[in-house]
């Protein structure tokens, strides 16, 4: 046996917050090192600055402060018991006037090794090329000269810099490689584990999308099974500053499996498993098998130089237990979409520095669902309480105290305290959806407001009629023609996102307590994609929790919690939810009923357009190509359909560049920001692109196949 | 004499829209075969399919519609006189998986070689390595196999696909670059010329900014002054779908001398510059230089692979009036630039929106009196295109003005009326003197001018909010409230102006028996953005911000020049007085209370300062103070609590910034958070160890002091 104990660290830093960062990064090796007792401590990428400071890269600050920071955990490894971990620690370096992404292999002290990043993450919400360049040195490793504030705790002039592999004491070897690298077809830990590596560590920022842990494990496990070896893999936790919630999830796995996995979604700040290993079962699983033996000798003529960690030996002597493989099951869909965005809502209040959020509730499957998650989010609050200790409790419990103003009951209480709801009616209203959203704010745990708005309404008419010396323009159900008909009901929807930033302002005020709140908006993927919204109404708010998300996924969600949290209401709201329709706003062309009185588009439908467009990137032609096979429908209605979803994409595709903020759920969101990047100004004839379905349709209509079209 | 013509266009594409770029694609050709008797016609990047398509890149379908577009350019040059022009067009393509942005050389017909770019542009508003792979294929040259539909045209199977030099049959060679490698330590273009290169062509999509014209004609006078040869610079037009505009201003250089630059801001969907140039004076220029050709010479070991273009001979005999060098340029104010950009942009985007006009709210103060002169610079512009323009782009002024407003307009008052609504939306807070500023602006500048009173709607809010919440009434500070509800009551009576605002600019046209929309415009500067002086989906939130990206000192230059130049004597009131939000009611003595600078705690000059520092020079709090506490003749202490002071606002208030409004990109200290200034939208606004970092800066400066 030649046991060691190794470890990885899920961490909830902050861009930019240095000090906090600094503060959980020590405490996340301290308990490596004094709970788990590890010998090595892995934290995810960038942890030091954070991973969302964007073009706070840019600043000299920015790598100043990480220096600084780094210099705070030199010091605490320079006595024991932290003198005997390696930890490998993600910040930005300069060298030679190019910034790099690294990890910065630190041991008893010392700077062992700078590794800069190789392959960087550019797509998606990744945008790593602006701020970094990817090392192409090879295997070269330079001298880098460390700043004199470092030198004089580290004792050190200079580090070495490059891609090489690290040499414990008693022999084994220890590589690294960054999450971009191991997704590429030939990760760069094949090609360390071939040259010997016993164990390769991954720092690593991968944000949370549904359905999507399953691939990162797939990942994890294949980096290992062909050639064997040890692989530690460490994420980031939380909200750090931006639109993606990072989902923990840091593993550590041995010859294609899985010994352990820091939650996925959880309140804590810093996360930490270990595993005990034997050393020994790398080569035993290895040696044996000729092919990779062939190939790990044909690396020999371009191999890593080596470092020696001087005073470093991995294997520890007095452990009793080795970690088994644990099998991995990723959560159901309904928990992904209710604990991401629950969890991202949690970092974004606290850190905010407001004292609740306020959301416009309308009884529909939007608000509700927004409200639901907040509800969700104090469950997991009100559990992470009671099973955290130390110093994940204690922050918890300040949080709480300082959001919610004591510490509640249970987690319907902490809802009722920090959630505030609002039914504001218009004459447009119906009965049944003010009392079903009353029953939704009493049963999921909301302080409840209802009220109509209808006089605000008025003043707006009046102030207009005031100035245009026009006639009143009318509702069409009094004989308004279109335009009337729409701009009053922009202004309703409108005046109740004045009057929700009112409350959000004023609420506390009323209730003795210093603060503001947050303003929810609730907005699903399919409204916000085709534009089923008004610019600037209660879809514009502070944050919205729901707005990558389907209403497909948002109908599981509620059947779900339903059940799971005892809310009978949310049937009733599902009930009352039409699954077939999105009503839409504007002129003519924008609606989505036909002269026949037939629906164009269905939800269900538009949910499947919207992965097209997004994650199989399909123009229109590709799309109505890509359905002909998959829609048993006349290529004809299939063609409507595609054209109907472009023009109304089209047309209100500038929405989107003012659209509030969503937490990164599903990836075919429309995120303009940073994920979904279109221009807002288009033609919205798309007259060659509609021309060619035209001929396409001919081509079939004639009796040829779509082949003749290519 | 080896005389030739070459020419170099913008044209004013639009992303995505394949049948408008193909029609303006094919009348540049037109153009500069028939009007500028050109052999060469160098089109900007990624012309086809437009420059911003942005993630539209990454589908199938715009590299497959950019072939079809690239066949009918294809089916024009097989006849005379297209037939003998030598063009290059921007377009992406994939080979073997992986998508290049790249120039296609077309003659006679045929594809010479399509020539991938080497580096891409990512920093700032350019994110191209997102969709496109550079290309490191050194001076390997492969074969491209041409979609079917286009070997059919073209008569090729495969077509050379790499970094090659094109030879005529009149030995000369020409190389192309695009637009980012020009801008690198050592550019593409260096090692062509040196490898015997006589002209080089480049494909540009670089959008305007503030002064820098200037910065790109530099780089192309050193492309050529130390090796000879020709350099032709096209780049895009216009507004073609993002918040950029480009600005055009094709450049033909020789021998570091420029021959024809073409216009930076004029409405011309079609703008073809040419020079006719003596070919020999290239060699004559280099041959007495040593240096450059012993550095010629080393190049011999790593040269390009050289490819015939059959047929084509570039001198045209008989030419003899060359073209003669520029002296001077006619370099416009910086105050010219912020007024044309913005309202080239302007027009752009109304006539393909598909709007009747715009709607400002129009305050009296600074911002939007600016918003309501640069609709008047739009209108100018306009006019003058009318009279100006012939032919094409004539004809393209002409159908959008009838389709907007179903008429020529009679003149410049009666246009701008008819484009740009504005109205003074009044509260108890505003005053007489803003009220009359405004009416005097829209008086000068000649739009239609409409007084609201919102008073009303504000109080019919704040009562609706008692009745709601059943709480007393929330009032000013002055009136016995606190700073919560005082902000509350502020933000009521900003956000009402955007309702309103919307309101009108939906039912305008109502009010008017007709269809369609206006645009409503806001108008927030820099410094509000940055420092969060502004209220969250007030009347700040709108279609389009045509000055968000502008500092309120560049503004106040503006407004005078303006005044100056148009005769708009309430221009210069409007810039004289005081900024003020006006949201507060009055004190006693009816003097202002409420100025923004108080509010702020800084001044409009010294957040300017901060603003470049931290954009342009990239200064996070610790390196902006060590740059500004260390400058002579100010108080590192006040400059320390300022700079804090600073990134408070901004930290507090970069969320606002998540949801501004689309504006125009004017200047490197933009702050916008969709495209350019990338930021997390949640700080810790205390800043500790950076702010702790200052101090301790600000101790050792002290130390050194007393020392």
């Amino acid at each position: 046996m030649e046991p060691t104990i190794l470890s990885v660290c899920s961490i909830n830093q902050l861009a930019m917050d240095f000090r906090g960062n600094r503060d959980r990064i020590i405490e996340s090796i301290v308990q490596a090192k004094r709970v788990h007792r590890a010998k090595i401590r892995v934290g995810p990428e960038l942890e030091i600055p954070g991973f969302s400071c964007e073009d706070h890269f840019l600043e000299q600050d920015t790598v100043y402060h990480s220096w600084q920071v780094l210099g705070d955990i030199l010091r605490t490894t320079l006595i024991p018991p932290y003198n005997d971990i390696l930890c490998l620690i993600g910040m930005p370096v300069i060298h030679r006037g190019v910034i790099y992404n690294c990890g910065v292999f630190v041991h008893a002290g010392k700077v062992v090794l700078i590794k800069p990043k190789l392959i960087l993450g550019d797509d998606g919400n990744y945008r790593e090329t602006r701020w970094f360049t990817p090392w192409k040195g090879g295997t070269i490793v330079m001298d880098f000269t460390l700043p004199d504030f470092i030198t004089s705790i580290s004792g050190q002039p200079t580090a070495p810099f490059g891609n090489a592999i690290l040499r414990t004491e008693d022999g084994f070897f220890i590589g690294a490689e960054s999450f971009d690298e191991l997704q590429s077809p030939i990760p760069s830990s094949t090609d360390l584990f071939l040259q010997g590596a016993h164990i390769v560590l991954n720092l690593s920022a991968s944000h949370f999308s549904l359905r999507n842990l399953h691939d990162k494990c797939y990942l994890v496990t294949s980096a290992t099974v062909k050639t064997g070896g040890i692989y530690l893999y460490a994420n980031l936790r939380g909200c750090d500053g931006n639109r993606l919630y990072f989902d923990g999830s840091s593993m550590i796995a041995m010859n294609g499996s899985i010994l352990a996995m820091t939650p996925q979604f959880s309140v804590n700040e810093v996360d930490i498993v270990s595993a005990t290993l034997d050393l020994s079962e790398v080569d035993s699983y290895r040696t044996p098998v000729p092919s990779r033996s062939v190939q790990a000798q044909e690396t020999i003529q371009n191999t890593y130089p080596i470092i020696d960690i001087a005073g470093f030996s991995l294997l520890v002597r007095d452990v009793r237990t080795l970690t088994p493989k644990m099998e991995f099951k990723e959560k159901a869909v309904e928990k992904q979409i209710a604990y991401a965005p629950a969890c991202y809502l949690w970092d974004y209040l606290r850190r905010s520095g407001s004292i609740g959020y306020f959301l416009g509730l309308s009884g529909g499957l939007d608000s509700t669902s927004a409200l639901l998650i907040v509800r969700i989010m104090s469950e997991l609050v009100m559990k992470g309480l009671k099973k955290s200790i130390g110093y994940n409790y204690e922050l918890l419990l300040s949080d709480i105290k300082r959001i919610a103003g004591e510490v509640p009951k249970d987690a319907k209480d902490l809802a009722s305290r920090i959630m505030h709801t609002a039914f504001l009616a218009t004459k447009s209203s119906t009965e049944d959806s003010k009392l079903r959203a009353e029953k939704v704010a009493q049963q999921v745990g909301a302080h409840h407001f209802s009220d109509s708005i209808d006089e605000v309404c008025e003043r707006f008419k009046e102030a207009f009629m005031g100035v245009t010396n026009c006639p009143e323009p009318k509702q069409s159900t009094d004989g308004g023609s279109f335009q009337e008909d729409i701009s009053l009901k922009n202004i309703q929807s409108r005046s109740r996102m004045v009057l929700s930033y009112l409350m959000a302002q004023l609420v506390p005020w009323t209730l003795g307590r210093n603060g503001f709140l947050l303003v929810l908006s609730a907005a699903n993927l399919e409204k916000l994609l085709t534009g089923d919204i008004t610019k600037y109404d209660n879809s514009s708010g502070d944050i919205n929790p729901i707005g990558t998300v389907s209403k497909l996924e948002l109908r599981k969600l509620l059947k779900w919690a339903a059940i799971k949290f005892d809310l009978p209401v949310l049937n009733e709201v599902l009930d009352s939810s039409p699954t077939q329709e999105i009503q839409h706003l504007g002129d003519q062309e924008n609606q989505l009923i036909s002269e026949h009185g037939e629906l164009e588009l269905t939800y269900e439908e538009i949910a499947h357009l919207a992965k097209l467009r997004t994650i199989d990137h399909c123009g229109p032609v590709y799309m109505f190509r890509r359905l002909l096979s998959e829609w048993p429908i006349p290529p004809e209605k299939i063609a409507n359909k595609v054209k109907k979803f472009f023009i109304l994409y089209g047309r209100n595709r500038h929405k989107m560049t003012v659209i509030t903020p969503s937490v990164h759920i599903e990836d075919q969101s429309v995120d303009d920001n940073r994920y979904d990047l279109r221009p807002f100004l288009y033609n919205t004839k798309w007259s060659a692109q509609f021309r060619m379905i035209d001929e396409i349709l001919e081509t079939l209509k004639s009796g040829r196949s779509v082949l003749d079209w290519l | 004499m080896e005389p030739t013509i070459v020419s170099a266009v913008a044209c004013n594409q639009f992303a995505l829209d394949f049948d408008g770029n193909r029609d303006r694609i094919i009348e540049s050709i037109r153009q500069a075969k028939l009007t500028h008797r050109a052999k060469i016609r160098c089109g900007s990047e990624l012309e086809i399919p437009g420059y911003s398509c942005e993630d539209h890149l990454l589908e199938p379908d715009t590299i497959y519609h950019s072939w079809q577009v690239m066949g009918d350019v294809l089916k024009l040059t097989r006849d005379a006189p297209y037939n003998d022009i030598l063009c290059l067009l921007g377009m992406p393509i994939n080979h073997r998986g992986v998508v290049y942005n790249c120039g296609v050389f077309v003659f006679g017909g045929k594809i010479v070689l399509i020539k991938p770019k080497l580096m891409m542009a990512d920093d700032g508003n350019y994110r191209e390595s997102r969709w496109f792979t550079p290309w490191k294929g050194g001076t390997v040259v492969m074969d491209f196999a041409l979609p079917s539909f286009i070997a059919e045209i073209a008569g090729q199977s495969t077509v050379p696909f790499g970094n090659a030099i094109l030879r005529t049959e009149d030995g000369y060679l020409i190389g192309a670059e695009y637009c980012e490698e020009l801008w690198c330590p050592v550019p593409s273009s260096t090692s062509l010329f040196l490898q015997g290169a006589h002209i080089i062509l480049n494909i540009s999509g670089s959008h305007f900014h503030l002064r820098k014209l200037i910065k790109r004609r530099e780089l192309i006078r050193t492309a050529t002054i130390k090796t000879g040869g020709i350099y032709v610079y096209a780049n895009c037009r216009g507004c073609d779908g993002s918040r950029l505009y480009f600005d055009g201003a094709c450049m033909i250089a020789m021998n570091g001398n420029f021959l024809g630059v073409s216009s930076q801001f004029q409405l011309k969907d079609i703008d073809v510059v040419s020079a006719a140039v003596d070919m020999a004076e290239v060699d004559s220029y280099r041959g007495p230089v040593p240096c450059r050709s012993m550095q010629a010479r080393e190049s011999v070991h790593s040269t390009y692979p050289v490819i015939n273009i059959p047929g084509f001979r570039l001198t045209i005999p008989g030419l003899t009036k060359m073209t003669r060098p520029m002296i001077q340029f006619n370099d416009l104010r910086m105050e010219e630039e912020i007024a044309y950009a913005p309202a080239c942009y302007m027009w752009d985007f109304l006539r393909r929106s598909g709007a009747r006009g715009f709607f400002l709210p129009l305050s009296g103060g600074s911002d939007s009196t600016a918003v309501t002169a640069l609709a008047g610079v739009m209108c100018d512009l306009i006019m003058k295109a009318l009279e100006e323009e012939k032919g094409y782009n004539l004809k393209v002024i002409k159908d959008d003005l009838i389709r907007i407003l179903g008429e020529i307009p009679k003149s410049r008052r009666d246009l701008s009326y008819k484009l740009m609504h504005a109205a003074y939306m009044y509260t108890e807070n505003s005053t007489e003197e803003t009220r009359s500023r405004a009416r005097r602006v829209a008086d000068d500048v000649g739009v239609h001018f409409s007084e609201i009173n919102i008073n009303e709607i504000v109080s019919t809010f704040v009562r609706t909010f008692q009745r709601i919440s059943g709480g007393s009434e929330p009032k000013f500070v002055i009136n016995g409230g606190n700073r919560t509800t005082d902000l509350a009551l502020q933000n009521i009576q900003a956000r009402t102006r955007m309702i309103m605002s919307y309101c009108m600019g939906q039912l305008y046209s109502w009010t008017e028996r007709n269809n369609g929309y206006l645009l409503v415009l806001g108008a927030a500067n820099i410094e509000e953005g940055l420092t969060g002086y502004m209220t969250k989906y007030d009347c700040s939130s709108a279609d389009l911000n045509p000055i968000g990206g502008i500092s309120k000192v560049d503004l106040k230059r503006f407004l005078l020049w303006a005044a100056e130049k148009y005769n708009y004597e309430s221009l210069k009131d409007v810039a004289f007085a005081p900024p003020t939000a006006e949201l507060q009611p009055l004190a006693k003595d009816q003097e202002l209370v409420q100025t923004d600078e108080a509010d702020l705690g800084l001044s409009y000059r010294e957040l300017g300062i901060f603003a470049r520092y931290r954009k342009c020079n990239h200064c996070g709090p610790l390196f902006m103070f060590k740059r500004l506490g260390m400058q002579s003749g100010v108080d590192p202490v006040e400059i320390a609590q300022k700079i804090k002071r600073f990134h408070a606002l901004y930290g507090r208030n970069r969320h606002k910034l998540s949801v501004v409004t689309p504006s125009i990109h004017i200047d490197s200290y933009s702050a916008d958070d969709n495209r350019y200034d990338l930021r997390p939208i949640l700080y810790n606004p205390s800043w500790p160890l950076q702010f702790e970092a200052i101090d301790e800066e600000l101790k050792n400066l002290q130390l050194s002091n007393t020392l």
